[in-house]
């Protein structure tokens, strides 16, 4: 089964974080450049402004799915169609290897893990995540992510404990 | 480290055990147990390191099958007796815990 994508999504996010980045941008200038002299209310109202943005850009960042923050050979590989297969397998002319989705967040988590683990830990997260019908997917993800610092936990005290093995 | 039996392990085990020499992979196993996947992966990889489970990518051709490879899980000869055992004596305080509860003489 396809994933289904949602087409709508990508103007939102980009309006989303592309404000959270201006407002944070205005309020940094604001506080260097200011006329007025930088006092604790102008600091907490900034540091709110602050809060709040980071929150919507954590908000956004992992429901993306690769819309907002993807590398250009996957940006390439969309133009097929929604499908993510390239145009020729949109077009039913030749099969094209399916691509999973790309999960930015996921994909962060996993640079954060020993090599090896990450990579395995990725594929198996992307491959589960491309089979499991649209409606779970989210929750999926949601648990992917939540299980990461524990997982961080056991890969790293598993790695350095071969590492100190190997090592005596 | 010693494997820890938490509910959550003996649900992925009862779920290998079901059929020990058929391998699962990840959704079946997910469907299998209720858990989620960020749940049942640490598990799995627990069981991995200490024996009890080898796992493989599935040799398949993704161009072909239009979906990505596989990890495959199966219990080892070593891991289904172990896995057995521990599912046994799972069950065993939960029975005696049931059997307090059902009435003397009455159906549960």
């Amino acid at each position: 089964m396809l994933p289904e994508r949602p087409l709508n999504a990508k103007p939102r996010k980009v309006v989303l974080v592309g404000g959270a980045i201006v407002s944070c941008g205005c309020g940094s200038i604001a506080l260097l450049f200011g006329h007025a002299p930088p006092n604790a209310s102008l600091f907490l109202a900034l540091a709110c402004v602050f809060a709040a943005n980071a929150g919507i850009v954590f908000y956004a960042w992992p429901t993306t799915d690769g819309f907002l923050i993807q590398d250009r050979g996957s940006r390439k590989r969309r133009k097929g169609g929604p499908s993510g297969l390239g145009p020729a397998a949109a077009a039913g002319c030749t099969p094209a290897p399916p691509t999973p989705d790309r999960h930015p967040a996921l994909r962060a988590t996993a640079r954060l893990m020993p090599k090896t683990a990450g990579r395995r830990w990725l594929a198996e997260a992307e491959s589960l995540l491309f089979e499991m019908p649209a409606a779970q997917r989210r929750k999926a993800l949601r648990s992917y992510l939540l299980s990461a610092p524990r997982l961080l936990a056991l890969l790293w005290t598993r790695e350095l404990s071969r590492r100190a093995r190997r090592a005596r | 480290m010693a494997l820890r039996l938490t509910v959550q392990v003996l649900l992925v085990l009862q779920a290998l055990l079901h059929e020990p020499g058929r391998e699962l992979y990840g959704l079946e196993l997910v469907d299998e147990t209720g858990l989620q996947p960020g749940t049942a992966y640490p598990i799995l990889l627990r069981l991995e390191d200490e024996g009890w489970v080898t796992s493989r990518w599935e040799d398949i051709d993704p161009r072909a099958e239009k979906r990505p490879a596989r990890r495959y899980y199966q219990l080892t000869a070593g891991g289904a007796v172990r896995a057995s055992a521990a599912m046994a004596s799972a069950r065993r305080p939960k029975g005696a815990a049931l059997r307090g509860l059902v009435p003397e003489g009455g159906t549960a």
